[in-house]
Parts: structure tokens; C-alpha cells; sequence
């Protein structure tokens, strides 16, 4: 109970720090616009909590790892570069409920997906930005994910929006709020140009289908990747299509097995998802599961070993995009990237 | 139709043509429609080719699912509207499809159960002690196991274990994210080795039911009389129950929860060949599995890319029916 | 409870259930008093009455005053509410088990929610208008088909199951489709929960019991006429079906709107009125002795819900569940015994 009590005085205390921090103008006062919503800053957020892969990943490339008060929900591993940054964050294995998040005071709340404010009456919500922006906490959705309106969810991205371009506008923009401008503009030039490579050598070459696939229950359908995923920008940027581009309802499309066997994609990437030890040698069973079935022992991607274990992490929107960019193209362009 | 022997026996050969029909429907309907010359071709004559292995892989093992657990509903839900007395009679209606549902969810979610033959046991197990415990519960006091007593045990015992069932899910995203797609009822979940894994078990079960028929006639004027003609009512109870589990117990395991095809199916082979449950039986035994095929090829042609579960499509033919049988007798012939 | 006036025995029914009802409302506020304090966010009793005396920080406002307070508000109006539509559907059905889970109403309730949470992607505000609208919509389908030449107590339940059955496999299918996050976000509302639940679910659901429960005891005069029979009923007054139908209506409502704004939470409808009436030791139970039971129950199961896996919240109505099914059981084979089954 004494403990108790002390990590209350101790959280007010921060509180009110909180509280002083923000009074009065700065001369670094910044508004930025995100998915319609002002963010507006009186000087560089200090207390950041970044929930999800992408918003994880994201504020270690902006070097702002030390302003991590709390993360949440890693997809998978971290990539190498931003392992040791990762290693000493508080981490929440689950999303944590709004008073949780709101014990860690957070100044500034980042997340890769837009369901954590897509307040549906679950303890895992971190409720509306609205609702938190009131208290002070300054939120950011990724731009490829926003939804139209405030409080929803995946069903109202605008496919519009699903590009590289909106990944380097939110690093330009985080840049200036958390007074990283330069930063930013490494990571983006770094993307740009390791994508941009990537691009001019599969440029001519013939475009193969790609699938990427959920792995589930053998039978009771089949979970893709459509159009607004962002892993079409990623296969398209690889010289590929994305197979299931046109069914543009939701990022995650339900489709019969017989429909799949139908499009017969050229290449099928199994996307392994959710713990943050995740690596793609834990995929290989589902990978296994695909080649031993014998309804698909027909299609191009299984006759020619062409099923691989991948990520969900890989086609999240985010800093990963040149990563996982290079990641297809040496998968379905292998004469051509190296 | 005509009552007489004859007239009946040859309705079944009918009926049985037009199960053959169905069958070959099914094979050929879906995403892409085939041709019967393609279904020769898979199954005798397999080249390997997408067409031969979508058939084969894929439309052979959903039709024998919808064939068996047809069958098995259908004959499920005769013997227990003959063994209770009680034309509401259905193992979804009843419990036991939840009953079986919820063992089900333990035995993979808990307990890590993978293959049909691991978790056909605790289905039967869970429909057979949600039959009991829906009838004790039902058949206690005044008249007996009247058909709103028994129903609204049923419905009270689903929902009991319903909430049971999702407590088991919402604690695990794993088992949620399969159990969501099991309990709409579906004959995609199948593949051949769980049809052979599930057919002895309907076998036994349909064979069991199939032997019923007289003693399930002479119940039918009552206990006190049937007793006087010689039936054995506590041996044909136990044979009933034993037969209802095996064949909702395994048809649940093989396609999930599927409702109102045991209910339907033996009213309209009441309907037409008469009370005599010597005809009923076979006649449910032959319509079950025309019905359950006949909805799960509309689900296919109906959603697609993504195919609607043949459950959704029961329900939405079945609980109508319901409603209508509710609605047309009166509380006394129920 | 306005004193229902009959034999000597009236005074005595009246004490009892106002006694009842008044230490469940004290133990609930209690219960309720406890659950302000306890959360994520650790905050002392006594820092939790000076933030709700106004002089609490920004934070330390938003998490008592605007999500534990309306939480727990929602909390004891839903469970009042389910209780008194459960005391209204037993009495008029003369059946301890039927109540509105059983019946297919919330089932109507939560395919809307779904609907909505799953297809449209709807905010979370607009939830409750749509799972009202399903549930109306679902009671008025249940009442014209089981409406034939009257309401007969057996075919409204029965229809009700066919409509659940309908319903529950849209539900299910809907499900199906929806990202995994998602479903398991309509799993939790479907299993009955309170959490984020703020000010506008608290304000629907007061203004719900503020109109609705007065309507219900006025009606409970005429509902006790009908429990003496509908034959005898019958010669008393051509209204008996009037009244019937406004009493399902409040009941409908009352369970309706409750749904709408908690999801459908199992068995407080079905538990309550039985544990009022044993409590009250009467035959029937008191409406408000009922919906103080009701409000107890759920309070107190929200609280176990959140503290038994904590720092995992299960939604309430897994724990209302686990505490009414043994129950509901008994009271099954109990209520078949004596006759009272069908």
C-alpha cells in the first residue's frame, strides 16, 4: 500500500511537471495537420507513447527513442538497426487501457493503426483523439491509415492516401513537431533512394503476381491483403502486382479458397503476425501447411517453392517501406536485385 | 403422394435420384462451374491440372461432408421429435449443437486438441450430456417433456453455454479468430481424411437410428400403451440418445454447428409420407442431405469472391419454418 | 413500490421488498464507491473524492469523473433496467425463464451493434441508437408473428427462439468478415461490457429508467390483474391485450435501451426478479426490489470481471454469466417441478 501510495504522489508530481512544461507560448510552438485533426505543440513532445510496429519503428529512426515512455504491441521483432533502442522502453505485450496509458503520462501519442482511437467500447481504446488532445495529449495516426472521421477504423481509409509519399510527409511532419527536421530528412532521402534503386532495376522487367496471405483456419476461407494494404504500394515499388488489388473494400479481404486457387498468384507471402519475438522462421509451419495441401499443389507459387514466409510487420506503412521493399524484389526479381 | 408401400418406396428411389442430382450439382457449382465430364475426369482420370484438384481437393470433401452431416442432422432430428414426442424437436434447438459447440471450443482452445478424431470425442461427449441435461430439465413436473418445456430448456441451456463459450474466446485471439469461422456451421472446414476419420462414427449412428422406427411409432401413442405392445422404452431411450450423439456429436465436429436442418427435414417427410416413423427415418435420411447441399451451393454463388457458410442459410430457410409450425398448431398438439 | 392493495398481506409484501431493496441499493453504492477507486490508474480514496469534489487535476478528472463515474453509472442503470424487463417478462409470460435474453431481443440489439461495429465502422456514439433500433425492430417482428388472435405467453417464446436463431447466425456470419481486432471488439460488446462506456450511455440509460420504471409499476396493477388468469381477466376488462402489449413495450424498452447502451449482458434479467422474489419471500417480485438486485449484481460482477485476470478486463456479462448459469439451471428444474415450466 506505502508503494502504492508513492507512485501516486510520484505520478502527480509528473503530472504537474507535465502541466508546467506546457504553460505559456513557446518560442517552438508548432501545428501540424494529421488524418483533418490539428496537432498543435507549444515545443517538442516529451513524453511519447508509440503503439504498434510502425510508430515504434518510426520514432527510433527519428532518434526520439529516449522520449518513449511506453510501447505497445510489436508485430514482430524490430528491425536490427533499432533492436537496442527498443531494449530498455517500458512494452506492453497487450494495448493498455486509456488509465494505463494515462498513468505513463504521455505528452504525445503515436500509433501506426487507427483502431487505438477508433473508441468501439473496448478496455484496449485509448478513446478519441479529440478526448485526449483535451488533456493535453497530442496524438498522430500514420497518414496511409487515416480514416475519414475521427473515432473509425479500417473500413474508411481513403485508398488515395496508401502511398510512400504519405510515410515521408508524416516524417517531415513528426520532424518539425518533435524538432528533428534533419532527422527526418536523412531517413527519407535514405528510403528514397534505396527504393528508387530498387525501381530502376526491375523498371522493365515483366510485373508477377504477389498474395499476401493471413494464415487462419484451414478451410474457413482465406484472409488477403487488398488494395488499400499497403503491401500493394510495397509489391508494385517491387516490380510486382498485388494478385487481390482490385478488391478494395478493406485492407483484409475475406475470398473462398476457390477463388484464390482461381487467381493463382505468382508468388504467395504467408504473413506470420503478433508477438514481438515474432520472426519469420516461426511462419514456416503455415508456409508448410500451404505446400502439403494438395488443393494447391497446382498453383505456380506452390510448384515452384515460390511460398514464403513474411511478415505482417514488413507491410505495415511505415520506415520499413525500403526495407521491405528490397525484401520482394530479391524474392520476385532475383536475376535483377541482388 | 401416395400412402401405400409401394408408392413410398418408390418415392424414395426418387428422392434418392434427386440426392444423386444434387450431389452432382454440387460438385460442378461455385466460383467456377465445371462440367460432369470434368467430375469424371477427377476422380478417375486425375491429370493434376486446377480444375481436377479444385474437384477433387476441395468439392469432393465438401460434398461428402454435406452428404454425411446431412444424413446426420436430418436423422438426428427425426429420432428426437419420435423419441420426445415433441415436433420442435432439433439438436440446435435443443443444446446439444452447443453443447458439442462449447466441448469443442475446449478441447482446441484449452486443451489443444488439432485433429477431427482428437475432437470428435468431446462433441459427442458435449452433445451428449447437453441431451441429457436439456431433457431431465425439461421432462421434470407436471406433463412431462412438453415441447415449450423442452425448448425453452434448450434455448436457456445454448445460452448458458454460449456464454461459456465466449468467455473461452475472448480470452485467447487465437481461439477467437477460429472459432469464429467454425461456429457459422460450414462444409469447408473438412478435407477427405476427416470424412473418413467422421464416417464410421455416422455409420454406426445412422444404422442405430435406421432400427428405431417401430419403437419409435409405438411411442408415439403413448408411453403407457407402447409399454403394453412390448417396447422397452428405457433401452429405446438410450439407443435414441446414443444415436442422437454420435450423429450431431460428429456432424458438429466435421461442419460446426449447423441449425434447423434437423428440424425441418422431418416435417416435410411427414408431410409426405404420413406419421409412420418407419418412413420417416429413411425419407429424412435422403431429404437432409438434399437441403444441406442445395443451401451450402447457393452460399457459394451468393457472396463471391468470399462464399456465405451454409449455417447463415439454413437458419435463414429453417427458423421461418419454425416460426410457421409455432404459429399453426396450438399448444396441445405441440 | 406503489402497495399493491390485496388481501391483508399488501403491508407486510410492501415492507419487505422496500427493505430489500434499500440494502441492495446501499451495498451497490458501496461496491460502486470501491470501483472508483480501483483501476490502471491507481488513485486513493481520498484523492477520488476530492477530484469528484471539482479540485482533481485534468487527468485525474478525466479518468473518475469521466470514465469510472459514467462506468459505473451505466453499470447500475443497465442492471436495473435488464431486471425490471425481466420481472415484467416472467410475470407476463408467467414463466421464470423467460426474460429478454431468451426471447430474441437483445439478440435483435447486438446484430445491429455488430452490424454497425463490423460493416460501417460506425463511432462509438451512434452504437446505441442502432442497437435500439435492432431491438425494436426484432420485438415488433416477435409480437406480429407470434400475434395470433391474441398473445399466447408459449408462442411468444418460441417465436422468439426461431428469431434469435435467425438473427444469432446473421450475427455470427457478420463476424466472419470482420478483421480479427474488430470481431473481437464486437465479441466483448456482444458478451455484454462496460468498458469505455461515459457520459451519453449514463444519461440514456437514466433518462430510460426515469420514464420507463414509473410506467412499469402504474402497469404492474394491471399486471397483477393478469396474473390472476386471462379467463378471469378477460371478464374484468376487454384491455387485457391493451395492456399486455404496453407492458411488453416498457419491457422492450427497458431491455432494449439497456442493450443499447452496455450490450447485451446475460441473465441479470433472468436472476434478478428470481433472487428478488425469494429475498422478498412473495410470489411475485416488487419491480424496484427487482431492479436494485439487478443493479447489485452487475456492479458488483463488473468489478470481479476487472480485477480477476487484471491487468486483462473480461467484459461483465462473462462474469453475470458464470454467476447466473448454475442458477438458471437449478431454477430450470426447480420451476419444471413445481409446475410451472410451460
Amino acid at each position: 500500500m506505502k508503494t502504492l501510495a508513492a507512485a501516486v504522489v510520484v505520478l502527480s508530481l509528473l503530472t504537474g511537471c507535465g502541466g508546467v512544461a506546457k504553460a505559456g507560448p513557446s518560442a517552438t510552438a508548432t501545428t501540424v495537420k494529421n488524418c483533418g485533426i490539428d496537432v498543435a505543440v507549444d515545443g517538442p513532445p516529451k513524453r511519447v507513447f508509440a503503439a504498434y510496429q510502425p510508430a515504434i519503428e518510426m520514432a527510433h529512426a527519428l532518434g526520439i527513442s529516449d522520449r518513449l515512455v511506453g510501447t505497445a504491441y510489436l508485430d514482430a521483432e524490430v528491425l536490427p538497426r533499432y533492436a537496442a533502442a527498443q531494449k530498455d522502453r517500458k512494452y506492453y505485450k497487450n494495448l493498455p487501457s486509456r488509465e494505463e496509458l494515462l498513468s505513463q503520462d504521455p505528452d504525445f501519442v503515436l500509433s501506426g493503426f487507427n483502431d487505438v482511437f477508433s473508441s468501439a467500447g473496448s478496455d484496449s481504446s485509448f478513446g478519441s483523439r479529440k478526448s485526449l488532445s483535451d488533456l493535453g495529449v497530442q496524438t498522430w495516426i500514420f497518414s496511409p491509415l487515416c480514416p475519414t472521421a475521427d473515432g473509425k477504423g479500417d473500413e474508411a481509409i481513403d485508398p488515395s492516401t496508401v502511398s510512400m509519399n504519405n510515410v515521408y510527409a508524416d516524417l517531415r511532419d513528426l520532424g518539425k513537431l518533435f524538432n528533428v527536421a534533419d532527422r527526418a530528412e536523412t531517413v527519407i532521402a535514405d528510403q528514397q533512394k534505396r527504393i528508387a534503386a530498387v525501381e530502376a532495376k526491375v523498371a522493365s522487367a515483366p510485373k508477377p503476381t504477389v498474395a499476401i496471405l493471413r494464415p487462419g483456419l484451414e478451410g474457413g476461407g482465406l484472409t488477403v491483403s487488398g488494395g488499400p494494404d499497403f503491401g500493394t504500394v510495397l509489391i508494385r515499388q517491387a516490380g510486382g502486382v498485388n494478385a487481390f488489388a482490385d478488391l478494395t473494400s478493406k485492407r483484409n479481404v475475406k475470398i473462398s479458397v476457390e477463388e484464390f486457387i482461381k487467381r493463382d498468384p505468382d508468388y504467395i507471402l504467408i504473413s506470420g503476425c503478433c508477438d514481438a519475438t515474432l520472426t519469420e522462421t516461426q511462419v514456416q509451419p503455415d508456409v508448410q501447411k500451404i505446400l502439403a495441401n494438395p488443393a494447391y499443389a497446382n498453383l505456380k507459387a506452390v510448384k515452384n517453392k515460390h511460398v514464403v514466409p513474411w511478415l505482417f510487420a514488413h507491410h505495415s506503412a511505415g520506415v520499413r517501406g525500403a526495407n521491405s521493399t528490397e525484401l520482394i524484389a530479391k524474392l520476385i526479381h532475383p536475376d535483377l536485385v541482388r | 403422394m401416395t400412402r401405400s408401400w409401394g408408392g413410398r418406396a418408390a418415392g424414395l428411389l426418387v428422392a434418392g435420384g434427386v440426392l444423386l442430382a444434387v450431389v452432382l450439382l454440387s460438385l460442378v457449382a461455385g466460383n467456377q462451374w465445371f462440367g460432369p465430364h470434368d467430375v469424371y475426369v477427377a476422380a478417375a482420370d486425375f491429370t493434376g491440372s486446377d480444375t481436377d484438384r479444385v474437384i477433387r481437393y476441395l468439392r469432393f470433401p465438401r460434398t461428402a461432408v454435406g452428404l454425411l452431416a446431412g444424413a446426420a442432422l436430418g436423422l438426428a432430428g427425426a429420432v428426437m421429435q419420435g423419441i420426445t414426442r415433441n415436433p420442435l424437436a432439433d439438436p440446435g434447438i435443443l443444446g446439444v449443437n452447443a453443447g458439442a459447440a462449447l466441448a469443442v471450443v475446449v478441447a482446441i482452445g484449452l486443451l489443444g486438441v488439432q485433429s477431427l478424431t482428437g475432437y470428435v470425442w468431446f462433441a459427442m461427449g458435449g452433445a451428449l450430456i447437453a441431451t441429457v441435461v436439456v431433457y431431465l430439465v425439461g421432462s421434470v413436473g407436471r406433463g412431462g417433456a412438453t415441447p415449450v418445456k423442452l425448448a425453452l430448456a434448450g434455448a436457456a441451456l445454448s445460452a448458458l453455454l454460449g456464454s461459456v463459450t465466449s468467455a473461452i474466446t475472448l480470452l485467447d485471439l487465437s481461439t477467437l479468430n477460429e472459432f469464429r469461422f467454425w461456429v457459422v456451421g460450414s462444409l469447408t472446414l473438412a478435407t477427405g481424411s476427416i470424412v473418413t476419420q467422421a464416417l464410421p462414427f455416422i455409420a454406426v449412428g445412422i444404422i442405430l437410428a435406421l432400427t428405431l422406427g417401430r419403437s419409435l411409432n409405438q411411442l408415439a401413442l403413448g408411453e403407457d400403451l407402447a409399454a403394453t405392445l412390448g417396447t422397452r422404452i428405457g433401452l429405446v431411450r438410450v439407443l435414441a440418445a446414443l444415436s442422437v450423439m454420435l450423429l450431431a456429436g460428429t456432424a458438429t465436429a466435421m461442419a460446426g454447428p449447423i441449425a434447423f436442418v434437423g428440424l425441418a427435414v422431418p416435417h416435410v417427410a411427414r408431410a409426405l409420407v404420413g406419421a409412420d416413423y418407419r418412413w420417416i427415418l429413411p425419407w429424412s435420411l435422403v431429404l437432409a442431405p438434399i437441403v444441406l447441399l442445395l443451401a451450402d451451393v447457393v452460399g457459394r454463388l451468393v457472396a463471391r469472391p468470399d462464399e456465405l457458410q451454409v449455417g447463415i442459410i439454413t437458419a435463414l430457410i429453417g427458423a421461418p419454418l419454425f416460426i410457421a409450425l409455432v404459429r399453426r398448431r396450438k399448444l396441445a398438439e405441440l | 413500490m406503489k402497495p399493491i392493495r390485496i388481501g391483508p398481506f399488501s403491508t407486510r409484501v410492501d415492507v419487505a421488498s422496500i427493505v430489500v431493496s434499500v440494502i441492495a441499493w446501499v451495498v451497490t453504492l458501496v461496491i460502486a464507491a470501491i470501483s472508483l477507486t480501483l483501476g490502471d490508474y491507481e488513485i486513493p480514496l481520498a484523492k477520488v473524492l476530492n477530484t469528484l469534489a471539482g479540485n482533481g487535476s485534468l487527468i485525474m478528472t478525466d479518468v473518475v469523473v469521466n470514465n469510472r463515474l459514467p462506468r459505473v453509472l451505466v453499470g447500475m442503470g443497465v442492471g436495473a433496467a435488464f431486471a425490471i424487463s425481466g420481472a415484467i417478462f416472467q410475470r407476463l409470460a408467467r414463466n421464470p425463464l423467460v426474460s429478454p435474453d431468451l426471447i430474441g431481443i437483445n439478440a435483435g440489439a447486438a446484430l445491429a451493434a455488430v452490424l454497425m461495429i463490423t460493416v460501417f465502422g460506425t463511432a462509438a456514439g451512434w452504437i446505441p441508437a442502432g442497437a435500439l433500433i435492432g431491438s425494436l425492430l426484432t420485438a415488433t417482428c416477435i409480437y406480429l408473428l407470434a400475434y395470433k388472435k391474441g398473445i399466447a405467453g408459449y408462442r411468444l417464446v418460441l417465436v422468439g427462439i426461431g428469431i434469435t436463431a435467425i438473427v444469432g447466425s446473421i450475427t455470427a456470419y457478420l463476424l466472419t468478415l470482420a478483421d480479427i481486432y474488430t470481431a473481437k471488439s464486437a465479441s466483448m460488446w456482444l458478451a455484454g461490457s462496460l468498458a469505455g462506456r461515459s457520459w451519453p450511455h449514463a444519461i440514456l440509460i437514466g433518462i430510460t429508467l426515469l420514464v420507463l420504471v414509473p410506467a412499469a409499476v402504474a402497469g404492474s396493477r394491471q399486471l397483477r390483474l393478469l396474473e390472476l388468469g386471462d379467463d378471469l381477466a378477460r371478464t374484468l376488462a376487454g384491455r387485457v391485450e391493451l395492456s399486455r402489449g404496453l407492458l411488453i413495450a416498457v419491457g422492450v424498452g427497458l431491455a432494449g435501451l439497456a442493450t443499447a447502451a452496455a450490450g447485451p449482458i446475460g441473465f441479470v434479467a433472468l436472476v434478478a426478479p428470481q433472487l428478488a422474489r425469494r429475498l422478498v419471500a412473495e410470489r411475485v417480485a416488487g419491480l424496484l426490489a427487482a431492479g436494485a438486485i439487478g443493479a447489485l449484481l452487475v456492479v458488483a460482477s463488473d468489478l470481479l470481471a476487472r480485477e480477476i485476470f487484471a491487468p486483462t478486463a473480461l467484459p461483465v456479462g462473462v462474469v453475470t454469466a458464470f454467476l447466473g448459469a448454475p442458477y438458471l439451471l437449478i431454477l430450470m428444474a426447480r420451476a419444471n417441478r413445481v409446475g410451472r415450466g410451460g
